[in-house]
């Protein structure tokens, strides 16, 4: 049996804690235990039983307590006189009070190390808070991490987080046995009437289970029982926090209070705790879902949550609900044809969004501590080599190597600890930084600030980087002979070769990683540059849009007598209900727009379904007259819109007309394209004056013109074909958005707004208010939060690698300038002197950029996602980076390469 | 300085371990003695520092032993206790045995 091998990190832990004399029996007793526990109780145990063996103060003390032994005891010796523990507590002041004045005597030095240490470790604390907040901490609900989510897929079309239909959900929770218990919702909006005007309320239709499965109980009152669940049972509500404090005052009196919502009563039961935002923190109340016989298995509308019973994974709970949703799909093909089925956990379905750039941002952060502590490991050994004198002498007099490594590590940890807590500083005002510029759809942004984790972090950090850049120099100390210290200092000697070489791998080192990280950076800006640089299609200055709910239909009450009616009796009693709704609406419409067009300051209205960067319109099956009835018809999108659409959003025309008054629902139906979906149905041809077939039933509407493409939700999608047909000839939309392009402030401008619409029905309350420029820029906040972070951290590495190459060759120059007084003595130029010392700055440059390149091609793969219209190795980024690199080096190598020119060959000489 | 060293619990039962020990007292055989007979689970570094200091006051005392062909060929520190250790230990049993008597019928200690 050979003996296991002991963990060896926490074993040489240990070992480096302990005087070099006492190592061996320490050594001794350390693998004697661990061979017994893993005798005992298995090789897992004997590992932890090691680590363990360092939880304990008295390993600090180890060395302490040593020194009270006398070399070599026996048995029968006397025992040596006590050394009071007084003593033992002042060498280690000693130790702080000789590394607080070090630091003292070089001032400018010290406070260089600091701030970079400051800056280095603020950097990583605050991305640490945002990484630990966003991705790492369970969600504020009970057991979060059993939660997850059940989404229907429809591969075909390339949704992979679908809404699934009440019928699907009732069966699959009775049959699953993964899930314990599983629960929807679905979102609503209801109009409550109050005396200080109409308000919206956004909330969200929930079984009763909802609460139960998140294990978060109300504040005040209850949340749903199942008898709330119930068809005819009192309509009830759960506030959330929010509401229940900017509605209601915050009065508790509101529980059983009712309120009118759509016009019908309901009891306000319960008030969630503050920061519970369930399914997203704009959510302001919760009502029951009664299961209704109109929800069909075809109208999806509802997402499925549920808690994973004990023992089962999302993977196990994926392969069970795939196989119950395939058996039920299979017994309703109409509904469910190519559907599948998705589960996520909760955690990673909330933070999908942000995971791969919080990732990268944690990766660039560390990767920027590590160039700044190389960049300190530097600075203290160029700064021990000017102290070799002193060491020499302190040798000499008896200190031993190890008291020496000792001081030194106490120094590097001493500025560590004083980096660390101006790191604090500075991460909490980063964190206030990021926090403000993130994209609004940063998840659990809420929960972000500084505690106890990220002082616990901080220090943890300032501490592996004060060890990190300690050790170096603290090694090479300790490796020092007194005598040869002495000799060397006094006849100017140079560095060791191990020592240059340590100190040009540093260098080498940050500019490489610094490299890496700009080219990263770089592709980021490029990416955004690109991005930015599109034009919408439309011109966005000056439009302010709000979107307004149109009178309730009354087209859920039947004619009187409606029972006894055949079919063939009852639809033309319906469509002229329909028909008298429809010219109410349109009457509502126009004297709504001729209010807005009347407000002095505004130049166009328009009302229109969609909003480009705003809702998202619908989407028809469209094809052009005439196509094999066979194709497989795409999708298109489309708008409903009036006929001053176009020109209030600076919409071009290509061909053909605009909608006009004449476009009336009696009129032949007509639609106006754009360019995109002109060129694919018609290329080479006019689109005007064709015929498309739209939706399933075909219905034929004429082109009547063709106008520019509109980028729709995002800068960087592609041109799709979009369709536009007029507001007079569509019956549906019960939602429009007032447009307006004006040059009055915003706020004045909605008031107004506001005012006209109140004046024409007070129980119409206006929503998503927004102006058309913060829509764009709401589309570009993530990817500018990116670039800008990235970029921030890239140019800093860049900055710390350029410092770190300054000091390299500065110190050089000074170390040679007695050999550069030599050269001109023997005749050498202040050219040759100056490409001397550039030269070797460039062959550092040359060497850490090569590596940095490399490093760049393994790494940039992960920005790719975040990239648009930029490769991964982008040849114009790395080599403008590079370029900016070797720039920059260069100069920081020129400074020092000039004092060197200008040395006076008799001055050094005579330096001796 | 005839005041008798006053000895706390744990250094007690570091004591008591190695006389129980006798000539195998060592840091790794002290360290599982207090774990299986006392219940105290504490680290090597413990165990040094808390001898050490007991080495100091002269109530222990140690030596190296010879490299042996286990643990690595690494050699054994033994330890022993000293006669003035062995005082202190009386010592501190008799205190204890004195605050103990007239509380050993109490009923809340009782039958331990």
């Amino acid at each position: 049996m050979s003996p296991p091998r002991p963990p060896r990190i926490p074993l040489g832990l240990l070992l480096a804690s302990a005087a070099p004399e006492r190592r061996a029996e320490l050594e001794g007793d350390l693998l004697e235990g661990y061979e017994r526990v893993a005798r005992t109780q298995g090789m897992r145990a004997a590992r932890r039983w090691m680590w363990r063996q360092l939880l304990s103060g008295d390993v600090l003390r180890l060395r302490l307590a040593n020194r009270a032994r006398r070399p070599a005891g026996c048995p029968g010796t006397a025992s040596e006189p006590e050394e009071p523990m007084k003593s033992r507590l002042d060498g280690l002041r000693r130790d702080l009070g000789w590394a607080w004045r070090s630091v003292r005597r070089r001032p400018g030095l010290s406070a260089i190390v600091v701030a970079t240490l400051a800056i280095a470790i603020g950097a990583n604390t605050a991305i640490f808070t945002i990484v630990d907040r966003v991705l790492l901490r369970p969600l504020p609900y009970e057991d979060a991490h059993g939660l997850a989510m059940v989404f229907r897929t429809v591969p075909q079309y390339g949704f992979e987080r679908s809404t699934s239909s009440y019928p699907d959900y009732a069966d699959w929770k009775s049959r699953t046995r993964s899930f314990s218990e599983l629960a929807a919702y679905g979102f609503i909006t209801r109009t409550r009437v109050a005396p200080d005007g109409a308000r919206r309320w956004v909330g969200y239709r929930v079984t009763a289970n909802l609460f139960p499965v998140l294990g978060v109980p109300p504040r005040l009152g209850r949340t749903f029982s199942p008898d709330d669940d119930r068809p005819g049972a009192p309509g009830v509500v759960v506030l959330s926090d929010a509401m229940f404090e900017s509605r209601f005052g915050g009065d508790p009196g509101v529980l059983d209070q009712t309120v009118m919502l759509d016009g019908a009563p309901v009891r306000v039961v319960g008030v969630m705790p503050p920061g519970f935002g369930f399914p997203s923190r704009t959510t302001e109340y919760w009502e029951p879902l009664r299961p209704d016989p109109d929800l069909e298995r075809d109208t999806n509308f509802l997402t499925v949550i549920g808690r994973l019973a004990p023992g089962n994974t999302v993977a196990s709970a994926q392969a069970e609900l795939a196989r119950i949703a395939s058996a039920i799909d299979a017994s309703a093909p109409d509904a469910n044809q190519g559907f599948g089925i998705f589960v996520e956990g909760r955690q990673a379905f909330e933070v999908r969004s942000a995971r791969t750039a919080l990732w990268v941002f944690a990766g660039a952060v560390g990767l920027l501590l590590l160039v700044a502590c190389a960049n300190i490991a530097n600075l203290q050994l160029s700064r021990t080599l000017a102290r070799r004198r002193e060491m020499g002498v302190r040798t000499a007099l008896g200190a031993g190597q190890g008291r020496i490594a000792t001081q030194l590590l106490t120094e590097s940890l001493l500025l560590a600890s004083i980096g660390g807590v101006l790191g604090l500083a500075v991460a909490g005002g980063l964190l206030r930084v990021l926090i403000a510029l993130a994209p609004p759809g940063l998840p659990r942004l809420a929960e972000i600030g500084l505690d106890g984790w990220v002082l616990a972090f901080t220090a943890g950090v300032s501490l592996v980087a004060g060890i990190a850049f300690g050790v170096v120099p603290a090694v090479w100390g300790a490796r020092q002979d007194a005598g040869r210290l002495v000799r060397e200092s006094d006849s100017g000697g140079g560095r060791s070769r191990l020592t240059v070489r340590i100190q040009h791998g540093f260098a080498c080192g940050q500019i490489a990683i610094a490299i890496a990280l700009s080219i990263g950076a770089g592709l980021l800006v490029h990416s955004f540059a690109r991005l930015t640089a599109i034009e919408p299609g439309f011109d966005p200055t000056g439009v302010l849009a709000a979107r307004i709910q149109t009178p309730p239909r009354p087209d859920t009450e039947m004619p009187p007598g409606a029972e006894s009616m055949t079919r063939e009796e009852l639809m033309p009693l319906m469509m002229d209900q329909l028909e008298a709704w429809t010219a109410e609406r349109d009457r509502f419409f126009d004297d709504v727009h001729d209010r807005l067009a009347a407000i002095d300051g505004v130049q166009r209205t328009a009302l229109a379904y969609a909003l480009p960067f705003g809702a998202a319109g619908f989407s028809r099956v469209l094809a052009p007259e005439g196509a094999d009835p066979l194709d497989d018809l795409p999708a298109v999108g489309g708008n409903v819109v009036s006929p001053s659409y176009f020109r209030a959003l600076g919409i071009p025309l290509r061909a053909g007309r605009e909608f006009d008054e004449g476009d009336v629902a009696a009129s032949p139906r007509v639609a106006i394209v754009n360019q995109t979906l002109a060129e694919r149905y018609w290329p080479g041809e006019s689109a005007v004056g064709k015929r498309l077939l739209v939706g399933d039933e075909r219905r034929p509407a004429d082109v009547v013109g063709v106008v520019g493409d509109v980028r729709q939700q995002s800068l960087g999608e592609d041109r799709r074909p979009f369709f536009y047909t007029p507001l007079a000839q569509e019956t549906w939309p019960e939602a429009v958005f007032l447009v307006t392009r004006s040059t009055l402030p915003t706020a004045d401008l909605v008031d107004r707004i506001r005012r006209e619409v109140a004046a024409v029905d007070p129980s119409l309350p206006l929503t998503d208010i927004s102006t058309s420029a913060a829509l764009i820029d709401a589309t570009v906040a993530a990817p500018r939060f990116r670039t800008l972070v990235l970029a921030t951290f890239g140019a800093m590495a860049l900055l710390l690698a350029v410092i770190g190459v300054y000091g390299v060759i500065a110190y050089a120059v000074g170390e040679r300038t007695r050999e550069i007084g030599i050269r001109m003595a023997l005749g050498a130029g202040r050219g040759s002197i100056l490409g001397l010392v550039l030269g070797s700055g460039l062959r550092l440059a040359v060497l850490g950029i090569g590596v940095g390149v490399l490093g760049a091609v393994a790494l940039t793969r992960f920005l790719e996602s975040m990239l648009f219209g930029v490769g991964t190795r982008d040849i114009a980024t790395f080599s403008l980076t590079i370029a900016l690199a070797l720039g920059v080096t260069m100069l920081a190598c020129y400074l020092p390469a000039r004092r060197a020119a200008a040395v006076d060959p008799l001055e050094s000489l005579r330096h001796e | 300085m005839t005041r008798p060293h006053q000895l706390g619990a744990f250094q007690q039962l570091a004591m008591l371990a190695v006389l129980r020990l006798g000539d195998e007292a060592t840091g790794s055989t002290l360290q599982e003695e207090l774990e299986t007979e006392a219940g105290r689970r504490v680290t090597i570094s413990t165990i040094y520092v808390t001898l050490d200091r007991l080495e100091g006051k002269g109530l222990v005392r140690s030596w190296l032993g010879s490299s042996t062909p286990v643990r690595g060929g690494k050699a054994r520190r033994f330890y022993e206790v000293t006669p003035a250790g062995a005082r202190a230990l009386r010592e501190s049993r008799a205190a204890l045995d004195r605050m103990w008597a007239g509380v050993e019928s109490h009923p809340l200690v009782e039958g331990r």
